[in-house]
Order: C-alpha cells, then structure tokens, then sequence
C-alpha cells in the first residue's frame, strides 16, 4: 500500500454538514435477543468517531450487539440511536444503512464474482452513487492491500485475503458508523499490523466498533475499550485504564490480558477456566 | 453495471448456452416427432416458431431447474445477513438476477430461432408475421419458468430444491403434452384446457394453418401471470407478501382458462394468406397455394402435360390445384370436381424429404387414378390398398405409356406386391382396343372417385367383380 497514492475523492454537501448529534452511537439500557435468549442485557453505550474495541469471552454478546448496530436485530428494549436517529423508522433505516458499514462474522460472498465486482455489487447495494462506484471501489481495494488481485475470482482468495475483501465491502461506502466483527481472524501477522494502521486512519472521522477475541489488537489500534461479559458492559475505558486494572496475580502473558482477566474475574467470581 | 456482472456470473450465460443446445440437439438430432412435410421446422415461419415450441418439453423444465439453481444462491453464499443491511431495497436486488436471467432465456430461445431462420429464409416464398405470437409466448413462458424456479427456492432453500422442481416440471410438460393425443394411456389424463396451460406445443403437420390468437393471448397472460408470481416471491421481504404472491398465478388461470379453446379444432385455423391459389398464367389453369408459389414454375409444365393426357378420358378433372388440407390420419380428403389436386407431402412426391421436381414423376403422379385422389388416411391400409395402389399404377401407365412404381421411396414389400399385381394387370391392358381401354379408365375412374373399390377388376376386365 503506497500512502502517497490515495484516489483523490469528492466529498458530497452531506458529509461537510454539521452533525445534529452528539455521539454517533448511543444506547440506554439497550436490550437485544439471540433467540430466544437475551444477549445483550442492559447496555448504556455513547461512542463518537474513534476505534472501540469491544472485547469479552465467547458468547458475551459481542456478536448480538454488533448485529443490533448493524440493524439486523431489533432491540427487545431500551434505546438505541444510531447518528441521531432512533433505530426502528422504515425510511429513517434506510437512510441509516447507508451510513453504516459492517463486516458480519460469517462473511458471506459471491463465489463467481472477481473482487472488484463484488465490493461493485456491494457498493450499489448500499446506494453509493453511480458515478461515485468506480472510484470508490478502487479506493477500498487499494486501502486493504487487494488491488493486485481485484480482478480475480472471489472463490480463489485465500482466507485472510477474503477477510480483506470484507473489510473493503464494509468501507466503500466511507461510512460514519464501522462494525467489523472480528476482522482479524485469518489475516497473518504482516497483514494485522497493516490492519491496525488502517483502523488508526478510519478512526480518524468513524466510530469504528471492532469486536475481537485478540487483546493485544486492542491494545495497539483502539482508542477505548469495552469488556463485555454476559450481555454486560463491564468495563469501558483506555487500553491503559485496562492494563491498570490488572495486577501481577491475575492470568495473563501481557499487562492488557492481565487487566482483561481480573476484570472479568470481578464479575463472574464463579466461573471455571475455559 | 450490477446487470452485466450478473450476466457474467450469475447462471444466465450458461443456461443461454444450454437451451439452445438442448434445442440443437431435439432438432437436427432427431426426425420426429415432425412431418419431413411442408410442416417441417425448417420450411416454413410458422412451423418453425411452432416447432421451437415443442423443444419446450424439456426447455421449459430445464429452466425451472435452472432458475431454482441461481435461486438458491443467496443462501448457497452465506450472504443473507450482510444484504438485509442495505439499504437498497430487495426488490431492486433481486430484478438485477431476475433481468439476467430474462434476457438469458430469451436470447437462447431466439438463437434457436435464427438457426432455424437462416434455414427457412432459404426455403420458404410465403412471409408473414403471423408466427411472432407463438415465438413470444414461448420465450414468456421460459423467462416465467426461470423466475418461478428463483422464487420457490428463495421460499423453499434446498439443495434438493432445482432437481426436484425441474423433475415435476417435466412430468407436467409430459403428460399434458400428450393427453390432447388419441392412443395413448396417458390420453384424456387431463382435461384439454389444462393441457392447453402448457407452454409445450406440436408442430403443424403441414404450412397451412397457425394457432388461433385467443390460444396465444390466454397462454400470454398465464405465462405472464407466472412470471410475476415467481417475481413476487423472489422479491418478497414479508410472509404476507409472499403467501399473496400466488394469487396473480389464480388470476392468471382464471382468465386464461375460459379463453382456451374448448377443442384441440380450435387451437389451429387455417392461414388465409399461407393457402391463397396462385395460378400459373394460360390454360389449363394451374394453382398452388400462396405458401408453395415457387413451386408452380416446376409443375406448370408437366401440370398441363397431365392434364393433356387425361383429356383422353370422358369425365377426367381438366385443372390442377394444390389440395389446402394435409392428408387426414383418416379418410380421405373432399373431392373437387373437376380437379386434380396435388399434395406435395404425400409420399409419393416426397420421397425423402423435399417434393421432387421430377417432371415425369409429377406427371405420372398427377394421372394417376386418372386424377382422383387416395381413399386411404395416412393411418389406413387394409385388404384392398393394394389393388388400388396397382390400379392406379396401371391407370398411370395407361396414360403415360409405360408401367412404373409410383412412389420412389415405397419399402421393395410395395414396389413387390405392385409388380405382381400391377405388372399381368397392365400386360392384360395393353394390347387391349384403344376404345376399350378407355372406356375401362373412364369407369375405373367413377369408381375410384367414389371409393368403391374393384378399381383394378374393372381395369383388366372390364366389369368389378
């Protein structure tokens, strides 16, 4: 990825206006069902533009409350506002959607489709303008380091190449809200440092929320973090207000896995080692 | 831009590719169903569009299978989650697909047309429009097969989904294709009107006829109202919309079922401009129809030198026109008075496959019988087929001076059984008094016209027995 070389983009009267709202995410006592269980339980969230890390141990509800952000579950209850707008309005979700990009767990994809055709696909999906497609397409693929292999077939990307392909999709509209559901996943250690300097430069003008299984992630790219344990929020603050909460007697190789241990130990005294 | 990556990789081009080669291959590959006639796919406008539409037995099948196939692919991919959170609506996404796969059905059913096309341009006088509803009925009907199959995968999404749809599919097109037909025990399995629901449809056995505007408006409209069923439930976000996408299918039958023909007599009529006589300038008078006008320079000629021969005979036809009815399964076609009438398909002419323009064997065709046709069906042969096939060999050489088989493509059974009837016939006749002899053809022509039989009796004694 040559920095120097970015497509030049246009910026529409809509992104220059003054926002009407103070975070771009906010929820209050937010309550979302996985089934017939209640994943997220009482959530109060308030995040502007910067790099969330959202952190916690397998079925936490991570996944349930990106996929509540990303509009694909209705709340059961409290309050969620996405850009000022309360989730739920038919026109206003629409509107909505096209300021979101999210980059679901299970990433799903046209097999048949080359790269390019497919974050094409996408970005007409999500309403980028006609004329806008072309240049935005080029410019996602160029950000995630795939414009060598934009002309090949979906089905013949490697693993951590398709999850590059997922972050592009999730980017091409230059959202305001950016959800990426472990993003990491699959991509080698070179490929995650470059991620991570990506995330940086998104977080910039986003409120990019990255849901990850991988501490040490958090530690570097997010500029806050919150642990999340049973549908809980159970800790908000910096990477070092994290490290902080750990001492030398809680498990862990790093200070942050440390915090992230007893952190989470506080809340479920009870629970076993897996 | 989205429409031309899903003609590129969605099934639509594959699926262009294999209609029209499923299509190539009922048609060159295999002689029937069809008549080798005038009726052939390859003569004639309309019996090409109406034998394209018979290749939709397993056409139309085919693209319910293979619309359910590119149905199933939103949940093949995984992809579900991440398209409900955009904001285009998904109707918008899904009328990308459903547009490929419309123009993929439509230009393979055309490709196979224009192969068709180059063929009869090359063959037929006669051009008319009248064959451009069957052809669009008929492309209606694969784009409304393909949609249907996307939609009921959409609804029902398994891998068993296009196997068994295109499976059911066939058997519906089997059975109501052949239930119409007489000799069958699938005959009479469905009422006529329901087989008339079927895109699949025969061929025409000759060029004279085409199908009836109110059967092509009422199959337009259902194919039409299929169409819009498989869209709507392709597009349908909710339950409710998806169980009121049946509903333009009812309507759909609903409307066209009364405006079916009630008998399989009314799905065709005749094609005024296809059976029009031109007649050949000067006398004798010497017709054929309108859709065969460049044969008549062929059969002028050897026409009137028949008709000089059977002036020879009191009572004898004194014009040739070309009959405007196919020769029925069974009977015999009416008797003009007064006229020859020639069939370019009946088998004595087209041996093979194209009417010869063998001047002599026209001409011996033509008195033959001394110009009175046939008293057999095509289906029909019993004890005294025989005898009349020699007698009118005979009556044939009476006139022409010189005993020959008919027929040039007769089984050596026929050209057998003529020899050892037809041959001691004419030996008998020949040395005959000229004034008997014609005497004998005169009467042996009354009893030919009226299918009395002892045609041959009369012609080597005298008298039937």
């Amino acid at each position: 990825m040559k920095g120097d070389e970015h497509v030049i983009r246009a910026v529409n009267a809509a992104e220059v206006a003054p926002t009407t709202y103070a975070w771009e995410i906010r929820a209050d006592g937010l309550r979302v069902k996985a089934g017939r269980r209640m994943a997220v339980d009482g959530v109060d969230l308030s995040l502007g533009a910067g790099v969330h890390g959202l952190l916690g141990p397998n079925g936490a509800g991570k996944t349930t409350l990106i996929r509540a952000l990303a509009t694909v579950l209705r709340p059961a209850g409290g309050e969620l506002e996405l850009l000022g707008a309360s989730v739920g309005g038919r026109t206003e979700q629409r509107r909505l959607r096209r300021q979101i990009g999210y980059l679901p767990q299970d990433f799903g994809f046209y097999k048949r489709f080359t790269v390019r055709e497919f974050i094409e696909y996408m970005a007409w999906l999500k309403e980028v303008s006609k004329k806008d497609i072309p240049a935005a397409v080029q410019r996602a693929i160029e950000r995630i380091g795939l414009a060598d292999r934009a002309d090949d077939r979906m089905k013949t990307l490697s693993g951590g190449m398709i999850r590059r392909a997922g972050i592009a999709q999730a980017i091409v509209n230059d959202p305001q809200i950016l959800l990426l559901d472990e993003p990491t996943a699959g991509l080698d250690p070179a490929q995650r440092l470059r991620f991570r300097e990506l995330l940086r430069e998104l977080g910039s003008d986003t409120c990019v929320v990255v849901s990850t299984h991988l501490v040490e992630d958090v530690a570097v790219a997010c500029t806050d973090v919150m642990l999340m344990g049973e549908g809980k929020l159970v800790f908000r603050g910096t990477p070092a207000e994290l490290e902080a909460a750990g001492g030398a007697g809680d498990a862990g190789d790093s200070p942050i896995e440390r915090g992230y241990t007893a952190l989470l130990a506080r809340q479920q005294p009870d629970r076993g080692s897996w | 831009m989205v429409i031309r990556t899903e003609l590129r990789r969605s099934a639509a081009p594959w699926a262009a590719v294999l209609i029209v080669g499923i299509a190539a291959v009922l048609l060159f590959a295999f002689s029937g169903p069809w008549w080798k006639g005038g009726g052939a796919w390859n003569r004639e406008w309309t019996g090409l569009a109406r034998w394209e539409r018979n290749t939709l037995v397993l056409l139309w099948p085919f693209a319910v299978g293979v619309g359910a196939l590119q149905g199933l692919r939103d949940h093949r991919s995984g992809m579900a989650e991440l398209l409900t959170t955009t904001p285009r609506p998904r109707w918008r996404r899904t009328a990308q697909t459903a547009g490929a796969m419309a123009i993929a059905m439509a230009v393979g059913y055309l490709v196979i047309f224009a192969i068709g096309a180059v063929q009869v341009a090359g063959n037929a006088s006669y051009f008319h429009w009248g064959w451009t509803p069957v052809l669009l009925v008929g492309m209606l009907s694969l784009i409304g097969a393909a949609w249907l199959g996307m939609g009921i995968a959409c609804l029902v999404p398994s891998v068993l989904t296009p196997p068994l749809l295109a499976v059911g599919a066939l058997a519906v097109a089997m059975v109501t294709r052949i239930s119409p037909d007489g000799g069958s025990s699938l005959s009479g399995s469905v009422p006529d009107r329901i087989a008339w629901l079927s895109p699949v449809q025969d061929g025409p056995d000759e060029a004279f006829t085409s199908v009836t505007g109110s059967m092509n408006l009422a199959q337009g409209l259902w194919f039409l109202a299929i169409a819009v069923t498989g869209f709507l439930l392709l597009a349908a976000t909710r339950v409710a919309t998806k169980l009121l996408a049946v509903v333009p299918m009812l309507v759909g039958a609903a409307v066209a079922l009364p405006l079916l023909p009630a008998t399989a007599a009314q799905v065709q009529e005749v094609d005024q401009g296809a059976v029009a006589l031109v007649c050949a300038e000067g006398t004798p008078r010497v017709c054929v129809t309108n859709v065969h006008k460049e044969f008549l320079e062929t059969l002028v000629q050897p026409a009137r030198e028949a008709l000089a021969l059977l002036a020879k005979v009191p009572g004898a036809p004194t014009s040739v026109e070309e009959a405007t009815t196919g020769q029925p399964l069974y009977g015999r076609r009416p008797v003009v008075p007064g006229v020859v009438q020639i069939d370019f398909d009946d088998f004595d002419l087209a041996s093979g496959e194209r009417t010869t323009t063998d001047p002599d064997r026209l001409r011996r065709y033509l008195v033959a019988g001394v110009g009175t046709p046939t008293c057999y069906g095509r289906m029909e042969m019993d004890e005294n087929y025989m005898s009349l096939r020699a007698a009118s060999a005979v009556s044939a050489a009476a006139l022409t001076g010189e005993l020959k088989p008919l027929s040039g493509s007769s089984s050596a059974y026929f050209r057998n059984e003529l020899e050892t009837l037809a041959r001691p016939a004419w030996e008998s006749f020949r040395v005959l008094p000229a004034a008997e002899q014609i005497a004998r053809l005169s009467a042996m022509r009354v009893a030919a016209e009226t299918c009395r039989g002892g045609t041959l009796e009369i012609l080597t004694n005298g008298v039937a027995r």
